[in-house]
C-alpha cells in the first residue's frame, strides 16, 4: 500500500506546496528524512575508513583516535596490510574488497536518495542477491585455482558489484526500519 | 488467527551456525567476506522461522526479520564465546595455527608486531576475562550484520502483496 503511494508520487511529482499539507507529503518527507539517516549513517562509517590511515599521517607517533578506528574496524575485517589501500603508507582500517563494498554501498544509497524512480522500482531479490554476489564469490572461489590470481581490481569491481547489490536489496528496508524508528508526530507537528 | 511462531529456535540455529562460523579455524575465513558468515546466520533464521509459520497464522512481516536479526546476532556473540572458549581449552592453539598455516599458504605476510601478539597469546593459554571482553566487543558488528542478514531475508521470503 505504501509503495502504491509513493509510486504515485514519482510518476506524478504532485507539487510541493500540495504534498506539505497531504498525507503523500508527509510519507515522502518521512521517506526521505530515513534516507538521509541511512546515507549519513553509512558515510560515517565509510569516512572513519579513511580517517584512520589520515591521523596517523598526521600524528605518526601514534594517536588514541586512529588505534581506536582499527579496533573497531578490525571486528569486522581481517586489515591484512598486503589487501588494503594505503594513504602515505598507513592502511585503510578496512581491507580493499571491504572498502569496495562500503562505498559502493554509500554510492548507490546515494543515487537512490536522488532518483525515486530507483527507489520504487521493484527488483527481483533473488537475481539481485545472486548477480551481485556470484562475482565476489568467483573471485575468491578461483583464487585457490592455479589459474587465477586476485587483484587490487577484481577485488574493488566485485566488492562495488556486491555494495551496490547490497544497497538496491536493503535500501527500502532499512528505510523503513529507520523510518518506524522516528516517532510519526514528529511529522504531524512539521507539517501544520 | 493463530499467534505466531517462537522466534527463540529460529534465532538459535542461527546464531550457533554464526558461532560456530567465528570458531573453526579456516571456516572463519568466510567472514573475510563482509562478515558472510554471520549475514548468513541472519537469512537461516529467517529461513527456519518462515517455515514454522503456518496458512492460518499471521504472515512474516519486516519487524519480525529484524528482531530475529537481533536475538540472533546476541546469541551468536554469547554462543561464539563459549565455543571458542571450549576448543581453546579442549585443543589448546589449533586455531591460531591453522590460521597461519591458511596464511602461509595464500601468502600473506604479517607485520612482526602480529607475530609478537600471537606469541603472547600462546603464553597467556585460555583466558575467560579476555573471552568475555571480545563477547562484549563482537555483539554490535554480530547484531548489525545479522541484522542485515535477516532484512536480506525478508527481502527474498516477503509475502507478495507487501
Amino acid at each position: 500500500m505504501q509503495s502504491e503511494f509513493s509510486v504515485k508520487i514519482a510518476q506524478i511529482k504532485i507539487p510541493s506546496f500540495i504534498c506539505f499539507f497531504t498525507n503523500f507529503g508527509i510519507e515522502l518527507q518521512r521517506m526521505k528524512k530515513s534516507l538521509n539517516i541511512l546515507i549519513a549513517g553509512v558515510a560515517v562509517w565509510c569516512a572513519g575508513i579513511i580517517l584512520a590511515p589520515i591521523i596517523t599521517f598526521v600524528y605518526p607517533t601514534g594517536h588514541a583516535a586512529a588505534d581506536i578506528l582499527y579496533r573497531v574496524y578490525g571486528v569486522v575485517c581481517h586489515q591484512i596490510d598486503t589487501h588494503s589501500f594505503h594513504i602515505n603508507n598507513h592502511s585503510f582500517a578496512v581491507c580493499i574488497r571491504c572498502t569496495a563494498i562500503y562505498f559502493g554501498f554509500l554510492i548507490a544509497v546515494l543515487g537512490i536518495r536522488f532518483s525515486l524512480t530507483v527507489y520504487n522500482k521493484k527488483y527481483n531479490p533473488i537475481v539481485v542477491l545472486l548477480c551481485s554476489s556470484v562475482p565476489m564469490l568467483l573471485d575468491v572461489v578461483c583464487s585457490f585455482t592455479p589459474f587465477y590470481e586476485i587483484t587490487t581490481l577484481s577485488r574493488s569491481i566485485t566488492g562495488v558489484i556486491f555494495g551496490i547489490g547490497m544497497a538496491l536489496l536493503l535500501h527500502r528496508s532499512l528505510t523503513e526500519t529507520i523510518s518506524s524508528l522516528i516517532p510519526s508526530n514528529h511529522y504531524e507537528i512539521k507539517t501544520r | 488467527m493463530k499467534s505466531k511462531p517462537d522466534k527463540l529456535m529460529p534465532s538459535l540455529y542461527g546464531g550457533l551456525l554464526i558461532a560456530t562460523i567465528w570458531s573453526v579455524p579456516g571456516l572463519n575465513f568466510l567472514n573475510c567476506l563482509c562478515c558472510a558468515g554471520v549475514l548468513l546466520g541472519g537469512f537461516l533464521s529467517v529461513i527456519l522461522y518462515q517455515k514454522n509459520i503456518s496458512p492460518e497464522m499471521e504472515q512474516l512481516t519486516r519487524e519480525d526479520c529484524t528482531s530475529l536479526g537481533v536475538y540472533t546476532g546476541i546469541i551468536a556473540s554469547v554462543a561464539g564465546m563459549i565455543i571458542q572458549f571450549l576448543i581453546q581449552m579442549i585443543f589448546g592453539d589449533i586455531a591460531i595455527d591453522v590460521m597461519m598455516k591458511l596464511a602461509e599458504r595464500m601468502k600473506v605476510d604479517f607485520p612482526p608486531e602480529i607475530y609478537q601478539m600471537i606469541e603472547e597469546a600462546r603464553q597467556q593459554g585460555p583466558n575467560i576475562i579476555g573471552s568475555i571482553l571480545a563477547m562484549f566487543i563482537t555483539i554490535i558488528p554480530n547484531t548489525l550484520f545479522a541484522f542485515l542478514g535477516a532484512l536480506i531475508g525478508w527481502n527474498v521470503f516477503k509475502p507478495k502483496q507487501q
